[in-house]
């Protein structure tokens, strides 16, 4: 799954892809700005615990555990919100994310010429949604790809 | 893993002890503790509140399984005094990891520490999972550590004859203790 | 190290969503900033630290979000609360009929003897007020709350009525934890003494 800045939520979910990304189907709008309120107050937290005069890096969300599951969690500097849900036997999926971005999201959504036709404004928009979903075949095929050639997909 | 703060939060989420016993972090004012221990009981109602589901079905994630009752009746033990099974259990950033213990009664333990190890490469990543992660592993160790607080707490703060309950611990023999943990 | 206050104690606001809850602490408060968790997580923190008695007192607010779609979670907010203040609109007649549903939450979800406080809240908008004063008394003495009308202007009673809250509070807490003083704050207490049994009861039973 991965979230706009601005909390509406445009989902891939991943980790229970079988061919292709679906579509978080619980995603109706309470639950999702529920979600957003843990991140946004567990982001203000780590930020919060640690004087930034003194430490050399500003500290981020890097994962937590809510249950049975993990939330692995990257935030690129344009605000945007990389999230993979797993068991919590998976450790630090960091790397992953980073991948996910600079390799796959960067390649087939930013440096790619028709993703203004691919982001166009659809008109089935519900409100808050800023863009629709990423509806990239390369971008959706090939991190499905590269997650299932994880050894910590089974 | 060193151990940076301790915080416990009575049954209604107020923050009545917090005892900073490594530097490492940010000091913040009283009542920014106490805004940051709501905000962590909210943050952990939410969390129990919206359990994800898999393939539209809900996922069982009871706080007690069927037959604690009767675990507890023959045994007069719990099997596992931590009853935090759906809410906000760990959060891990670059600079603190942060884990919460919930007693049966509600009473929260809060374990601040140093973040576990950044693994640099992909493939020690993959390996790691196999023989149980970093993560796992100073999870066990917090989960360790509550136990020990949660005895600790029972026997200095709950015998204690003048403290009242839900109020701010303020026994110095607690204190002591609590170092002699970590 | 946590010495800086003696008590804590956790009150509740609640009421409709736009009620001015949030308004109604704004000068009670310690500090002014508040950072902005109530659209996030349905609830907000405000502080007061009082002294009663040589003790410091650290009075926890916590103002909930009165959106319907944090009524699942604020329900959760109610465990523990020494005190809950409910508010309405004095211009806004919905707003008063839904305190019923309040009060229904709070016996729902709150410990039992909880102390209640019902606030009119926007007072001074005299020409737009809808619930009278007399009616809204006449609801609270049915239930035995104390009542109040208030506005952001003239917030003193709104502070008067947290210091008695806070007294009140304290004085419960004292007892409970003190000696058998029977301590009486006009409500029913369980007998606990139960009645003597008669010497002369004649049991069939051996």
């Amino acid at each position: 799954m991965k979230t706009t800045g601005s909390g509406s939520s445009v989902s891939l979910n991943s980790s229970t892809a079988n061919h292709l990304g679906i579509i978080n189907k619980n995603n109706d709008s309470n639950t999702s700005k529920l979600l957003f309120g843990i991140l946004y107050s567990l982001k203000s937290i780590s930020t919060k615990l640690i004087d930034e005069e003194t430490s050399p890096i500003s500290n981020a969300l890097k994962s937590f555990t809510l249950g049975k599951y993990r939330i692995h969690y990257l935030e690129s500097l344009t605000n945007l919100k990389f999230i993979l849900i797993t068991d919590i036997i998976i450790d630090n999926l960091q790397h992953v994310l980073w991948e996910l971005y600079s390799n796959y999201y960067i390649k087939n959504c930013v440096e790619n010429s028709l993703s203004p036709v691919e982001f166009k404004q659809s008109t089935d928009l519900k409100e808050h949604e800023l863009m629709g979903k990423i509806s990239n075949y390369n971008f959706i095929h090939e991190t499905d790809h590269f997650l299932q050639s994880l050894s910590v997909f089974e | 893993m060193k151990v940076y703060s301790i915080y416990i939060l009575n049954k209604a989420g107020g923050l009545i002890y917090q005892n900073d016993v490594n530097p490492g972090l940010n000091r913040l004012s009283a009542n920014d503790y106490l805004v940051l221990a709501g905000t962590l009981h909210g943050v952990h109602a939410i969390a129990a509140k919206v359990t994800p589901t898999i393939n539209g079905k809900e996922v069982a994630t009871n706080e007690y399984p069927n037959n604690q009752n009767a675990i507890l009746l023959a045994s007069g033990k719990l099997q596992d005094s931590n009853s935090n099974k759906s809410g906000l259990q760990s959060i891990e950033t670059d600079l603190f990891n942060l884990y919460i213990f919930q007693t049966l009664t509600g009473i929260k333990f809060i374990l601040i520490t140093s973040p576990n190890p950044v693994v640099h490469n992909l493939q020690q990543i993959n390996r790691e999972v196999a023989n149980k992660g970093e993560l796992n592993k100073q999870y066990a160790q917090a989960n360790e550590i509550f136990k020990h607080l949660y005895i600790i707490y029972s026997d200095y703060v709950m015998k204690d004859p003048f403290y009242s309950l839900d109020m701010p611990i303020k026994s110095s023999l607690f204190d002591t203790k609590v170092k002699e943990i970590v | 190290m946590n010495n800086e206050y003696d008590y804590l104690f956790k009150l509740l606001l609640i009421g409709d969503s736009g009620v001015g809850k949030s308004c109604l602490l704004l000068r009670f408060a310690d500090d002014n900033y508040t950072p902005d968790y109530i659209s996030t997580i349905g609830v907000d923190f405000k502080i007061r630290t009082i002294d009663l008695d040589g003790k410091t007192i650290k009075l926890q607010i916590w103002d909930t979000a009165g959106q319907e779609r944090f009524r699942t979670i604020t329900s959760s907010y109610y465990r523990g609360a020494h005190g809950i203040i409910i508010v309405y609109d004095v211009t806004d007649q919905e707003s008063f009929n839904n305190v019923k549903q309040w009060l229904q939450e709070i016996d729902r979800y709150a410990t039992g003897g909880v102390m209640k406080l019902l606030v009119g809240n926007k007072a001074d908008l005299s020409d737009k007020k809808i619930v009278e004063y007399t009616a809204a008394k006449e609801f609270a003495d049915a239930l035995d709350i104390p009542f109040l009308e208030t506005s952001a202007l003239s917030s003193t009673n709104v502070e008067q009525a947290f210091f008695t809250m806070a007294r009140q509070i304290k004085a419960q807490m004292t007892n409970n934890s003190g000696a058998n003083n029977s301590y009486n704050s006009g409500k029913a207490n369980v007998n606990l003494k139960g009645q003597t049994l008669a010497q002369d009861q004649n049991s069939s039973c051996c």
